[in-house]
């Protein structure tokens, strides 16, 4: 039995007559991080949404397979808690399990905000909350899309920290797109960099080190290493 | 003075535009909710620019001709003025997305009648609070049109502010006429304020919820 959440061959993504992805190649096996990056406005964001479209039914494609069944935490950059319900009302709708949440509303520095409203949280707490439902749904799948750019540096690494140590907690998967090449090498076992549009995979660095990932990693050699490889990858020339 | 004190019109006029603006908000909020689904959508909205177009002042006469100067006629035409401000609110609560909230909810498989509960249904009902904002107002209109139908039946519904004003001109009575305009302007000034205190009290702490705290 195939390993394999998602697969994707050959994928092109067209929006009106402008073509954004030309042509892509993405297998993400079970308990995998994969991080995406790229130039701004070459389909990354546009094709995590293509994705979760083809999960709930409203797209077809015959170049993707996705497990079915599968349960998915989407985060997006900064919007999606529905704004009619407290911040504890939309982790319920995720979750009815009142420990994880109070857990997890401490552990991401939430709890003086558990009856705001989405509009009464300033961007970095928005992000946190969203952090805060994908954890607490506990899903086979996170995608995120540039979570965490606003978050201060005291919190980030303490954030990743929990948030890799959670998803290794729930045997889950991670795919990511992000500019964040730090937060990339963090999290994820490969960064696949993508060229300007029409994208395709520009090359791809593997980070191997073991998971739960601790804050001493990033203050590492290996660390810095991957750092430089990613730069040079993304600034080389093809 | 005497006879311009008429707190029995208050009561009748009062009594139409409750009855009239609660008909009229149902069938505003079913009109739109028909609306929404696939195959219904293009005809409501043709038919909702079409008849919402009709001036009530219009309807009066077709009223008295073919339903009588009963209550019916009155009543209908306070609730079909209120319905279609309803109508276009719910409509466009409906129309209303928002993509990444709904990624999140779909990914979380999170569909059928919770998806309705959780995410459909606080959009509507956003939109159907806005929408009775605005009929409150249009409501107290229609009342004048409504009562231009015919007071003269007996009983109990014999009466109302907007006959009162009807009369007033027609009898050249200015003072008569200024009065029920003025007891129009204070109803009209009290019963939004009354909504506006009980949505203020009712969802006091959702203030992205509530489009009345948000509007002021």
């Amino acid at each position: 039995m195939s390993n394999s959440l998602i697969d994707i061959n050959s994928l092109k993504i067209e929006i009106g007559a402008t073509e954004l992805i030309s042509s892509l190649d993405l297998s993400l096996n079970s308990n995998e991080r994969i991080g995406i990056t790229g130039p701004s406005g070459c389909g990354k964001t546009t094709l995590l949404k293509y994705l979760l479209k083809i999960h709930s039914g409203k797209e077809d494609s015959s170049k993707v397979s996705l497990k079915k069944g599968l349960s998915i935490a989407y985060m997006p950059q900064s919007e999606g808690l529905l704004p009619w319900f407290s911040l504890i009302k939309n982790l319920e709708v995720y979750s009815n399990n009142q420990d994880i949440i109070k857990n997890t509303l401490e552990e991401l520095g939430l709890e003086n905000n558990k009856y705001s409203f989405p509009t009464q949280m300033s961007g970095g707490e928005s992000q946190r909350a969203l952090l805060a439902t994908a954890i607490v749904s506990k899903p086979d799948l996170f995608i995120a899309d540039e979570p965490l750019t606003e978050l201060d540096l005291a919190n980030k690494w303490n954030i990743l920290e929990y948030w890799s140590k959670e998803i290794s907690k729930v045997n889950s998967t991670l795919l990511l797109v992000s500019h964040d090449i730090e937060t990339l090498i963090y999290l994820c076992d490969k960064v696949i960099v993508l060229t300007d549009k029409p994208s395709t995979i520009k090359g791809t660095m593997n980070v191997v080190e073991t998971h739960p990932r601790l804050k001493e990693f990033i203050v590492s050699n290996n660390y810095l290493d991957y750092k430089s490889e990613l730069v040079e990858l993304i600034n080389g020339k093809l | 003075m005497d006879s311009l004190i008429q707190f029995y019109d208050i009561f009748l006029s009062s009594l139409r535009w409750l009855i009239g603006l609660s008909i009229g908000c149902v069938l505003g909020l079913f009109f739109a909710i028909l609306g929404s689904y696939k195959y219904s959508k293009k005809p409501s909205k043709i038919i909702n620019d079409f008849l919402r177009a009709i001036p009530i002042i219009g309807l009066v006469p077709v009223i008295q001709m073919n339903i009588g100067i009963n209550e019916f006629g009155k009543i209908g035409l306070i609730a079909w003025a209120v319905m279609f401000p309803v109508w276009i609110t719910v409509r466009t609560a409906l129309n209303k997305k928002f993509d990444d909230s709904e990624l999140m909810l779909s990914g979380a498989n999170i569909i059928g009648y919770k998806y309705f509960r959780l995410y459909t249904f606080p959009k509507l009902f956003s939109g159907f609070l806005n929408g009775i904002e605005i009929a409150i107002g249009i409501a107290w209109l229609a009342v004048v049109a409504g009562e231009w139908v015919g007071t003269y039946t007996q009983g109990f519904w014999s009466g109302g502010l907007g006959y009162k004003l009807i009369l007033g001109y027609e009898l050249n009575n200015w003072e008569m006429v200024h009065y029920n305009l003025l007891i129009f302007g204070i109803l009209g000034f009290t019963s939004a304020h009354l909504w506006r205190f009980i949505i203020k009290t009712l969802f006091k702490n959702n203030k992205s919820f509530n489009p009345i705290i948000k509007m002021n």
